[in-house]
């Protein structure tokens, strides 16, 4: 089993179960990682440094900062990576659970379907949580 | 029975006083080369109330002065005339409603959208734009670098998003620059 510390508090689990676990690239897994640390940390100015410049520009950053803070007080235990798949030549979705244990101290799971793109070189976050971004 | 007639009575004699209040003489708020009287809060009121729109004291003041900043800045860029000296009434109101319009779209259309969020809009959402049956099948960058109309398409859309907060920032930025002071 492959496991990897995110931002001193959660790791990650690759371990292939479902779908294909590999990451494209290097880049892309450190930006994962990075981002999900600080939305695990609640930390909305830094994760929304990594938001897609649509996001950036259509989020309303209040709502935003609501929305991702709230985070910050869960117990995080780690996240299983499920599925990293191609969808265009510059789009990727990666499939995963967030774990965290809740004040019964039972292990309980939210399942994302995340989004990047790349850009420039660079891989940006596709935000696009219907809360926040209404299609 | 009675006590919703007399909650119905209550409520049309309130809002006769609120009206009678708007219409007495008087300056409610005051910027560089306007003024906003109780008379022009009191022919908004009536002007929006018309079409099923009712609120409360401030929310009309404060529509009041978005109507006339608004007029203002358009008229100091060029883009329209501010309302004759004569106008009054629901003219008045007419006009400064359509220069308010005039000027939230200038600032939309003036807006320096830049082209990296037209451009990760369009990556982050192909299902929105494909045109062939596999997401795969076209080089998205061409697509992409060909398309005015895609980009067109994703600008409103992301302008429609950003469209309140814009008008409201420049609202602000409007009451600091014309130095308005309510009465």
């Amino acid at each position: 089993m492959k496991k990897q510390v995110l931002q001193k508090q959660i790791a990650i689990d690759e371990t292939a179960t479902i779908g294909n676990t590999t990451w494209p690239d290097q880049q892309l897994k450190d930006k994962f990682k990075e981002y999900w640390g600080y939305r695990c940390d609640g930390d909305a100015d830094r994760s929304f440094m990594l938001e897609a410049p649509y996001a950036q520009e259509m989020i309303f950053p209040e709502r935003y900062n609501n929305f991702i803070r709230g985070a910050k007080d869960k117990d995080w235990a780690g996240i299983k990576i499920v599925k990293i798949e191609w969808v265009t030549a510059q789009l990727i979705q990666v499939d995963f659970y967030l774990k965290y244990w809740d004040n019964e101290k039972i292990m309980r799971d939210i399942f994302f379907h995340d989004s990047w793109i790349s850009m420039g070189n660079q891989w940006h976050h596709a935000f696009k949580d219907l809360f926040l971004l209404p299609d | 029975m009675k006590i919703f007639s007399q909650l119905i009575l209550m409520s049309i004699v309130g809002t006769m006083l609120v009206t009678a209040a708007f219409a007495e003489g008087g300056i409610v708020a005051e910027g560089d080369g306007f003024v906003v009287s109780q008379q022009d809060i009191a022919d908004i009121q009536a002007y929006f109330s018309e079409r099923g729109f009712e609120s409360n004291e401030r929310e009309y003041v404060s529509g009041a002065l978005k109507l006339f900043l608004f007029a203002e800045e358009a008229a100091a860029d060029g883009l329209a005339a501010k309302p004759d000296a004569s106008l009054s009434g629901k003219e008045k109101v007419e006009r400064l409603y359509k220069l308010h319009k005039l000027y939230a779209s200038h600032l939309m259309e003036s807006y320096p959208l830049s082209k990296e969020a037209i451009e990760s809009y369009f990556l982050a959402y192909p299902e929105k734009f494909v045109n062939s049956e596999s997401l795969f099948d076209e080089d998205r960058k061409q697509v992409y670098a060909q398309d005015t109309e895609k980009k067109e398409w994703i600008r409103n859309k992301i302008l429609a998003a950003k469209k309140s907060r814009l008008l409201e920032t420049e609202f602000q930025r409007l009451k600091e620059k014309y130095h308005v002071k309510l009465q």
